[in-house]
C-alpha cells in the first residue's frame, strides 16, 4: 500500500522514537531532522490513517500538568508497518538511482 | 347495562395505563439535560485549567468544550498535544500569540469532534423519521 510523505514521516519518527513517540515529539523530531513544520492535527490524522491500515499501534501513558491532565498516545510501528515503510523506501531509493542530477535540470 | 358500564371502567382503566406508560419527548429532554449537567460538572473537576495555579491557562471555554468533546483517546492525546504546546508557546511567543494559536488549533479538533456527532445525528434522524412514517 502507498504511503504519503506524512505518513512516511510519521512512522520513522515512531521508530527513531520508540517508546516515547506521540503526538508533540513526533512533530518536533520531524521539524528537527527535515525542516518541515507539521502541524498536530496532520500528524494525529496520520496517526488515524496508518492505525486503520493496521501499520501503528496505540496506547495510553501518563498525564501531566502541562498537557492540562490530559494523557499522552504513544504510537509504536507493526511489523506489516515496517515492511510497508521499507518497500516505499526502497521505491523511491531505486527511482533515485541512476539521475544523472545536472543533466536533468531544464 | 352493567356489560357497559365494565367496558367503560376497562377503556378508562386502559387510556389511564397508556397515559403513564407513554414517554413523552420531554421526559427524554429533560433526562438529557440532567445527564449533560452532570456530565459538565464532571468534566469540570478533571479539567486542567485547575491543575495549573498561577500559569497562564489556554482559552478556558474552548478547553472545557474540547475536554467535554475529547471522548476518545485520540481525541484526548491530541487535546494534550495542544494544551503542552501552548505552554511552550506562551514562553517562547507570549500569552496572546499563543492563546490565538490555540483558537486555531482547537477550532480544528472541534470539527474532529463534531464531525461524527453530526454524521451520527443525521442517521439516527433518518432512522426516527422512518419510525415516525411508517409505523403508526
Amino acid at each position: 500500500m502507498d504511503l504519503s510523505a506524512i505518513e512516511q514521516e510519521v512512522l520513522l519518527a515512531a521508530m527513531a522514537l520508540h517508546p516515547n513517540a506521540y503526538g508533540v515529539s513526533v512533530a518536533d523530531h520531524i521539524e528537527r531532522r527535515t525542516g518541515n513544520q507539521r502541524s498536530i492535527a496532520g500528524i494525529y490524522t496520520a496517526i488515524d490513517r496508518l492505525e486503520k491500515k493496521g501499520y501503528l499501534k496505540s496506547r495510553l501513558g501518563e498525564s501531566t500538568a502541562s498537557r492540562g491532565g490530559k494523557r499522552k498516545l504513544y504510537v509504536t510501528i507493526t511489523a506489516p508497518g515496517e515492511l510497508t515503510l521499507k518497500q516505499s523506501l526502497l521505491a523511491i531509493a531505486s527511482l533515485r538511482r541512476g539521475i544523472r542530477w545536472q543533466e536533468a535540470i531544464a | 347495562m352493567m356489560k357497559e358500564k365494565k367496558k367503560k371502567k376497562l377503556k378508562k382503566k386502559m387510556k389511564t395505563r397508556t397515559h403513564y406508560q407513554r414517554l413523552e419527548p420531554l421526559h427524554f429532554l429533560k433526562w438529557t439535560i440532567e445527564l449533560v449537567v452532570i456530565w459538565m460538572i464532571e468534566t469540570a473537576k478533571f479539567s486542567g485549567a485547575s491543575q495549573r495555579p498561577g500559569a497562564p491557562t489556554p482559552p478556558k471555554l474552548l478547553e472545557f468544550v474540547l475536554t467535554m468533546g475529547a471522548t476518545t483517546p485520540k481525541l484526548e492525546g491530541e487535546l494534550g498535544c495542544i494544551n503542552e504546546l501552548f505552554e511552550r508557546e506562551v514562553e517562547t511567543l507570549g500569552v496572546r500569540r499563543a492563546k490565538l494559536r490555540y483558537w486555531g488549533k482547537g477550532i480544528r479538533l472541534l470539527f474532529k469532534i463534531v464531525k461524527p456527532l453530526m454524521a451520527r445525528a443525521v442517521k439516527w434522524g433518518v432512522i426516527a423519521d422512518l419510525f415516525r412514517r411508517f409505523i403508526p
